[in-house]
């Protein structure tokens, strides 16, 4: 029942500058999950609101509160850490009542607060185990368990499912969801995978390097990435970057750009803006590229790798404007070695700047943006 | 192939063997010694007594001053006392100390740890002198506590190493749940990390207790009252300069090492490892 806020805040482990510049804010009663390659501190980030990390400078603030110098216990916060970190020598029934018993509630109150929980996680007939007695499934249902009891008005979950097999990771995901759900609580969830993010998430934040690269609910960050680090960060397959010359003008006589390439040229109408004569970069999904027949017209190319998937097929396709990949239907007929047409269509491609990694979707407003607040992708 | 695998393990057990006998003839011939009468110092290598008689022991446990007052059980009370002092007062200060060198950064970490290990280098006797100076000018010389506080100061520093090692393992994660559940640091110390670390404290408290309980040297110099002496300096008066009653003092002997083993049986079932496993994953 509280907002989470960063307001300004950086942080420095000695000489090491790990967030530059963090303005972030997490409304309440929200799901928000942080994802970003490893290292970009995301943990770091959790571990700031948890107050296990204190800021170098600026604020953090729960609620209307700033918590700054206020001590874990009294940030009104429970977490669920990677390693799940149960109490090894206590039972699960402990584990659960720990912090309860440590805030001093009604021994009534405790037992009641352990059942309930233990009711909601299926974790009935694990009470009197010991963690090392307990699955890994197991684990994670009373690590999160030792969470939810306590009713903080935020939780923090720390890649919570990365420990476990794909199988069960897909269970709790949806556990996660429901329980969120129920609870409705503000939660900020950090993970790097992108099925977590963008089926738990109200709001995803793509972070790069300690600063904030878009935020967003998940499905606009996937169709309208304010950068190439959110382009290339989100969405498997990875989106095929192009190489490109933009220009002015066209035959149809729209005001929008045109780009080109070696074999490639595509008139984008007027979705993006930006100065002409200069080299910029062409984003397509996979699955936006269609892959036709020879006869097509589009971006001569040859089928280098198929890989079936079941649903559907990857196809690594040589051209001359590199390696590209498209995500076709599994009945679909380029086999190994054949000579395709790649077509493109002007409403699903992206378009970014080269030098500041920038998309030039009209969508944005860059002007007012610091410079620093985007970073390209190396 | 069976004959050598069978031929190894013969010449296993034959070596092992010898090793134990080796070890424990000793102590055998020291309890034919308390069980013989006498108190020559005949050299036979036969460990069975020929003749049994608990003279020995009686002697050692009934032993009484000028006064009449019951000696024996006067110096057990103080060697119990001094021995379960020492282990009190130095696996605490141990272990708050070590947790401290463990967890906490401040000035003087890496130096102190390193003190502790110089300190370990010199022998006891070479601090005979000072200590007692030291003791003198306290007043404490003659007193249970003189002999706790300097048994506890030479146990310190082998029990911060130990202990510092082990706090050294315990995952961090753990402690940091702690923190947000609610527990201060006196209350994550005490319900998190000491459960944790009880083959650890087992292993400091047992060696703080055989240092305090089987030490004669500092003890003889210190104490000079007969109702003050701890059991190895009881022991060591048997076959001072002015007798030589070897019986006693193998039946002494016998009688003083009961404790230990007895202390080393309760402790051992805390000498087991593992015992974070569970906690954490990955
Ligand atoms: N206690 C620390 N002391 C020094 N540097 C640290 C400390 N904790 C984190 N860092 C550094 O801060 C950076 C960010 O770390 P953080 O753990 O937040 O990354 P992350 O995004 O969670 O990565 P991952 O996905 O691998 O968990 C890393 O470069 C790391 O080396
Ligand atoms: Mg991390």
């Amino acid at each position: 029942m509280a907002e989470v806020r960063f307001v300004h805040v950086t942080k420095r482990f000695g000489d090491n500058t790990v967030i530059p510049e963090l303005n972030l804010t997490v409304p309440d009663k929200e799901f928000v999950v942080l994802v970003g390659p490893s290292g970009c501190g995301k943990t770091t980030t959790l571990r700031l609101i948890a107050g296990l990390e204190l800021v170098s400078s600026g604020d953090v603030l729960i609620g209307e509160r700033k918590v700054n110098d206020v001590a874990p216990k009294d940030r009104d916060i429970a977490m669920v850490f990677q390693s799940y970190a149960l109490y090894p020598h206590m039972t699960v029934w402990d584990n659960l009542a720990f912090g309860l018993k440590l805030r001093r509630l009604p021994r009534d109150e405790i037992r009641k607060r352990v059942e309930d929980v233990s009711e909601i996680l299926g974790l009935d007939d694990l009470l009197g185990r010991r963690p090392k007695e307990l699955s890994g499934g197991q684990r994670q249902r009373v690590a999160m368990g030792r969470a939810i009891v306590r009713r903080p008005s935020v939780f923090l979950f720390d890649e919570p499912l990365s420990n476990l097999d794909a199988k069960l990771r897909g269970e709790m995901r949806r556990e996660i969801a429901k329980l969120h759900r129920k609870l409705s609580t503000t939660i900020v969830y950090v993970t790097h995978d992108q099925v977590e993010a963008m089926t738990l998430a109200d709001r995803v934040v793509a972070m790069d390097r300690g600063r904030v690269q878009q935020v967003g609910a998940p499905l606009d960050l996937y169709k309208r990435p304010k950068n190439l680090f959110v382009a290339g960060f989100i969405g498997t397959p990875q989106m095929n970057f192009i190489d490109v010359e933009v220009s002015k003008g066209s035959a149809s006589g729209s005001s929008g750009l045109v780009v080109h390439a070696d074999g490639l040229d595509l008139d984008l109408g007027d979705r993006f803006d930006g100065p002409t004569g200069r080299r910029a970069v062409l984003g397509v999904r996979p699955s936006d590229v269609i892959v036709s027949g020879p006869e097509a017209s589009g971006l001569a190319a040859e089928v280098e790798v198929r890989e079936p998937m079941g649903a559907e097929v990857f196809l690594t396709l040589d051209s001359s404007c590199g390696a590209l990949q498209a995500r076709v239907d599994t009945h679909h007929g380029a086999r190994v070695a054949d000579r395709v047409r790649l077509v493109m269509s002007a409403d699903k491609v992206h378009l970014f700047d080269v030098e500041s990694g920038r998309s030039l979707d009209r969508a944005y407003d860059w002007k007012d943006a610091a410079p620093t607040e985007v970073g390209k992708e190396s | 192939m069976m004959k050598r695998k069978l031929a190894t393990r013969l010449l296993t057990h034959l070596f092992l063997m010898t090793f134990t006998l080796a070890t424990l003839f000793p102590v055998l011939l020291v309890i034919r010694k308390s069980l013989t009468p006498g108190d020559s110092f005949r050299l036979s290598l036969n460990p069975i007594p020929t003749e049994v008689t608990s003279q020995h022991y009686k002697k050692v446990v009934t032993a009484r001053d000028f006064d009449g007052h019951w000696l024996f059980g006067r110096q057990v009370l103080n060697s119990l006392v001094v021995a379960g002092l020492t282990t009190i007062f130095g696996v605490f200060l141990a272990a708050t100390a070590a947790y401290a060198f463990s967890r906490f950064r401040f000035p003087g970490q890496k130096s102190g740890m390193a003190m502790f290990l110089v300190v370990q280098m010199f022998p006891g006797t070479l601090l005979l002198i000072p200590l007692y100076v030291i003791l003198d000018k306290l007043g404490l010389l003659n007193s249970v506590a003189g002999l706790v506080l300097v048994y506890s100061t030479t146990a310190i520093p082998f029990c911060v190493w130990m202990l510092k090692g082990y706090f050294d393992t315990i995952p961090k994660e753990l402690e940091e749940a702690a923190r947000i559940d609610g527990a201060s640091r006196m209350g994550l110390f005490w319900h998190v990390v000491l459960p944790l670390s009880r083959p650890a404290i087992a292993v400091t408290a047992l060696f703080s207790f055989m240092t305090a309980w089987n030490e004669y040297i500092l003890a003889e110099t210190f104490l000079n009252d007969e109702a003050a002496y701890t059991l190895p300096v009881v022991l060591q008066h048997f076959v001072g300069d002015k007798s030589a009653q070897w019986g006693a003092f193998a039946a002494g002997a016998i009688l003083v090492s009961i404790p230990v083993m007895a202390l080393f049986y309760v402790l051992q079932r805390h000498l087991v490892s593992g015992l974070t496993a569970g906690g954490v994953k990955g």
